[in-house]
């Protein structure tokens, strides 16, 4: 952990495999979920995350830790363009994971509602089925076989889309 | 596909990075499903695309007589032109009719569809239809009103006519040309009092598209007359914008909902604040290719050429 920071209040997350991770507040409030517990002052020592495995969760902190130390580009017009191209690079450096990790921090982002991160990771799926076909969507996006178009449906919803078809 | 790559999304999520992506994509997503081709169809949807994540591209003819697209809105960095493919173009509905006419022509490629485009290249005006279903041309039937001033300028495309100043025998007036029926008719220009027709008396006036509207652009006047509202006579407001003079070949692109105004030269994008009255930011854009001529705007839609219908 942090040794910079040694002074500052520090959070405890659980996982859901009972791992414990202590972390900086500052790099909790990339949260905006943990952050309203805290302001609400129903936030324990330990704050229970019972539906993101540790694996997850160690994902999520490095992304908010890294966040944390970025100066916030709101706070200032002129920030460094380096911090800038630093934090991209952090991001897509970050984002080279598989698919499954992805589902699984994009939805402990959902649940812990830090938006950036949403945002990355529906970025990164939304570059990852770009080029895909409608065929290659059902399988990777796990679509149920009783929400398929019938061939009929199949042939008039290819037809009022042609454009779209090479 | 290696069984782990597969995933489970709820639908709320699924709607943001469906967002995220080109139209290109959504028109072929609309096959995956039940529930994606509904939600791709909805009207909200299609609504959200276009309009909160507006992709504005900006189209250009560069010294190598290629078209290009740039995306106009991150003006933070500004991205690389790319070389214009007409499939990219085919999606999109704010293609003007005569840049989408040139592409056609240039690639010498044809696809099926309903589509039709115009041939405006005859003295400007609309002289011949094309469908591309058939791929023959047909004749239009002769326009009613004067063209003189539409020689000089190609149709402007907006709300699915084209447009043109034309001359009634008295004074300037705004013809516009119907992609669906292939009728002309008149679209109400701005009340000016008497003394005030700038669309007579400013040899350089000239009709814009600036975003989706109809607009005149007076430039040494530093005017830009925009139709907020399309055929609505009342809906003429003028918008001065200052100091431009000073900016040679300088034509508005885009105005964006916060009030500012995409003005675009050969190498420099400048963006105007309306309410300030200020030249906020300019962007240079010369890269490696500079731009010679714009050839319009256009977003990223998921619904075809539209032709004739408003919305």
């Amino acid at each position: 952990m942090s040794t910079s920071s040694s002074s500052s209040k520090k959070i405890v997350l659980k996982s859901a495999d009972n791992e414990t991770f202590e972390i900086d507040e500052i790099v909790a409030l990339e949260s905006q979920a943990i952050k309203n517990m805290i302001e609400d002052e129903c936030a324990d020592n330990v704050i229970p995350l019972g539906n993101i495995d540790s694996k997850t969760l160690s994902k999520i902190i490095e992304y908010c830790k890294k966040h944390a130390e970025s100066p916030k580009k709101d706070d200032n017009a002129d920030i460094d363009e380096k911090a800038v191209e630093d934090l991209k690079s952090f991001d897509a450096e970050f984002a080279k994971v598989d698919m499954p990790l992805i589902q699984d921090i994009l939805m402990a982002a959902n649940f812990l509602n830090i938006d950036n991160l949403i945002g990355l990771m529906c970025r990164t799926i939304a570059d990852r089925i770009k080029g895909k076909t409608p065929e290659e969507i059902r399988k990777i996006l796990n679509i149920n076989k009783n929400d398929l178009l019938s061939p009929e449906q199949e042939a008039k919803a290819r037809e009022e889309n042609s454009w779209a078809f090479d | 596909m290696a069984s782990e790559n597969i995933i489970t999304i709820p639908h709320d999520i699924i709607t943001d990075i469906l967002h995220r992506l080109p139209a290109k994509s959504l028109g072929q997503f609309r096959c995956v499903s039940k529930n994606w081709l509904s939600l791709l169809s909805q009207p909200k949807f299609i609504k959200t695309y276009r309009n909160i994540l507006k992709r504005n591209h900006l189209i250009f003819i560069s010294l190598d007589h290629a078209l290009y697209s740039v995306p106009v809105d991150n003006h933070e960095a500004v991205s690389r032109p790319t070389k214009l493919d007409i499939s990219a173009y085919y999606g999109s509905c704010n293609v003007t009719a005569a840049c989408f006419l040139q592409v056609l022509e240039w690639c010498k490629v044809f696809r099926k569809g309903k589509t039709k485009v115009v041939s405006d290249r005859v003295g400007g005006v609309p002289a011949m239809v094309k469908f591309l279903k058939s791929n023959t041309w047909r004749q239009v039937s002769d326009s009613p009103y004067g063209l003189d001033y539409g020689k000089l300028f190609t149709g402007v495309y907006v709300n699915g006519f084209l447009h043109w100043i034309a001359n009634n025998g008295s004074h300037a007036i705004i013809v516009a040309f119907s992609l669906a029926d292939e009728k002309f008719s008149e679209v109400a220009s701005p009340s000016l009092s008497n003394e005030d027709d700038i669309m007579m008396s400013d040899i350089d006036c000239k009709l814009v598209s600036v975003g989706e509207k109809l607009a005149i652009f007076v430039k040494i006047r530093g005017e830009i007359w925009l139709m907020n509202e399309y055929g609505v006579k009342e809906s003429w407001t003028k918008i001065v914008v200052h100091g431009l003079n000073e900016i040679p070949l300088v034509e508005p692109v885009i105005f964006y909902d916060n009030g500012k105004i995409l003005f675009v030269t050969c190498d420099l994008m400048v963006i105007y604040d309306v309410k300030e009255h200020t030249l906020c930011k300019s962007v240079d854009v010369s890269w490696n290719k500079r731009i010679l001529e714009v050839r319009g705007t256009y977003v990223e839609s998921l619904v075809s050429p539209k032709l004739g219908r408003t919305n």
